[in-house]
């Protein structure tokens, strides 16, 4: 699904954010990336959103060498990914269903698959019946919910998320972490960035570390 | 895998027209739905492009209605052919009769200098001075209508000359002279307005992109939002295009109803001081193809200028 060939990320000033990156994330397989701040993991996860491009290497997903693609074709890759972040980047002026509808709408779905899709995203996470309330109005768990529903709302075959956990409690962590699990149970390829490293160890599964744009431990 | 790989797909296939459609009708009234929140803004914004727009729009209907004054004018356009103070009346009339011959007149009218000076004696004023004359100063006067075909100068002008031929005419005046430099005027006028045309357009389409330009900061959050859930360039620029289309709709809209009023305002007093020259003259309001051209002109340019500053700021974004 996700496979880094090589891959090196130098700045415009010189600094070396990523250096001869390689690793390979299987279709299907559920793995956690880590490491310290300004180990390089917001820039590996911005390489694969293309927010950023590589300097050097193949960043391919599903078959396709997403540092060369063309910025016209940028969008109808992002749609292959499902992505969290920690502050949940919700449009707060929408609805619950608007901001879980929004990837879609932009796909160009007609109203009636977009209700039935939004209504099966949020019923998987466990929001069903909220879905006219405004994110401001729920609680931090459950804001992050309404970003998961938004993910895989669409459907995508790789959920990448950045700190999904990183504002919330041990036990509404778990619960998070949980629903990914299931995501993965169903075949969905997931990378998870996150320094907490208690959670991860509990979670057992194959972990990605980077130290100073190198990647020092890459076991399962 | 392939099962997961054909649900990707699905979106693609769904993707109708009639969806499409309704994206648009969506963005459409969303665009005026963001309006409704910020009223006060929206409204100052359209009130600066009406203002701007009715100054150009206003100035080429005044210039209309100038030209149609002098189009009225136009059909009177008399020849005053003054003969030599020692030609005889008899001689006059001879040749008012001979001139009346001529294929380029339709009318000619004696005035006798006797009749004349009476009526002068009568209405300038000047009464007694004029008792006191031991002879009369005025000449004969043979007013020219000439025929309604000879519209054009080259052949009034070779009339004018084939008179000023006669030995017996000393001056002759044409009317038309005020009436070409009015028209030259009108010409520069026209010329003027084209120019402030531009200028002002230009204005309209910074005004749209500077609004934009903070609307765009407004929503700085959505965008990237939406961008990093796969939204392609022309779904992110959709609303702003659609902001610059209302700007430049309503724009357009109040800067003719600005026109109109200020036309209806001046109508008034217009046709008072016609009625003074017993001219039943009526101010003209905007045509509607001008209206329907200033309009599209002013949508034109909130679109473009919108055009510009997002795809300006989408390509300062993209990787």
């Amino acid at each position: 699904m996700l496979q880094f060939i090589n891959v090196s990320k130098r700045y415009p000033g010189g600094v070396d954010a990523l250096k001869n990156i390689s690793f390979e994330l299987p279709n299907g397989e559920m793995a956690f990336l880590t490491g310290h701040s300004g180990a390089g993991k917001s820039t590996l996860l911005k390489l694969i959103a293309i927010l950023e491009r590589s300097t050097q290497g193949q960043v391919m997903l599903d078959n396709q060498n997403i540092g060369r693609i063309s910025k016209r074709n940028v969008p109808y890759a992002r749609r292959k990914i499902g992505m969290i972040f920690q502050d949940h980047r919700l449009l707060h002026d929408h609805t619950v269903f608007d901001n879980v509808a929004l990837p879609l709408i932009i796909a160009g779905l007609d109203r009636h698959d977009i209700k039935r899709r939004v209504r099966a995203a949020l019923d998987k996470v466990g929001l069903l019946g909220k879905e006219q309330r405004y994110p401001i109005t729920l609680s931090g768990g459950e804001q992050q919910r309404i970003g998961i529903a938004r993910a895989v709302v669409n459907r995508p075959p790789m959920i990448l998320a950045d700190e999904p956990t990183g504002n919330l409690d041990p036990e509404l962590s778990e619960e998070i972490m949980h629903l990914f699990e299931q995501f993965n149970q169903v075949g969905v390829t997931v990378l998870i960035a996150s320094h907490d490293a208690s959670l991860i160890q509990r979670m057992g599964y194959r972990t990605l570390r980077l130290s100073q744009g190198e990647m020092v431990d890459n076991h399962g | 895998m392939a099962r997961r790989r054909s649900n990707i797909q699905k979106p693609l296939r769904n993707f109708s027209f009639r969806a499409y459609l309704l994206i648009h009708l969506h963005t459409f009234f969303a665009s005026l739905g963001r309006f409704s929140r910020a009223p006060f803004n929206f409204m100052m914004t359209v009130s600066v492009i009406a203002i701007t727009l009715s100054l150009p729009s206003g100035l080429l209907v005044s210039i209309n209605n100038l030209q149609s004054v002098s189009g009225q004018i136009d059909l009177n356009n008399n020849i005053s052919v003054f003969l030599n103070q020692s030609v005889t009346l008899q001689r006059a009339t001879e040749l008012s009769t001979l001139l009346q011959q001529d294929s380029n007149v339709s009318q000619t009218v004696l005035i006798d200098k006797q009749a004349a000076l009476e009526e002068f004696r009568q209405y300038s004023g000047f009464g007694s001075a004029i008792s006191a004359l031991t002879d009369n100063p005025l000449p004969h006067v043979i007013q020219i209508t000439p025929i309604a075909s000879i519209n054009n100068q080259a052949s009034l002008t070779l009339l004018v000359a084939e008179l000023k031929k006669q030995p017996d005419i000393q001056l002759v005046q044409m009317d038309m002279g005020w009436l070409d430099r009015l028209n030259g005027i009108l010409n520069i006028a026209q010329r003027g307005v084209s120019i402030i045309t531009i200028l002002l357009g230009f204005a309209v389409l910074l005004i749209v992109s500077n609004t934009i330009r903070l609307e765009l900061q407004n929503r700085r959050d959505e965008i990237d939002i939406t961008r990093l859930v796969g939204a392609t360039r022309s779904f992110i620029m959709r609303p702003f295009l659609y902001s610059g289309f209302w700007y430049g709709f309503l724009g357009g809209i109040v800067a003719c109803l600005l026109v109109n009023l200020s036309v209806w305002l001046i109508d008034g007093p217009t046709s008072s001081l016609a009625s003074l020259y017993s001219s039943s003259f009526n101010l003209n309001y905007m045509p509607f193809t001008h209206a329907v051209l200033w309009i599209t002109f002013s949508i034109s340019l909130g679109i473009i200028g919108s055009w510009i500053v997002v795809s300006r700021y989408l390509s300062e974004l993209e990787s």
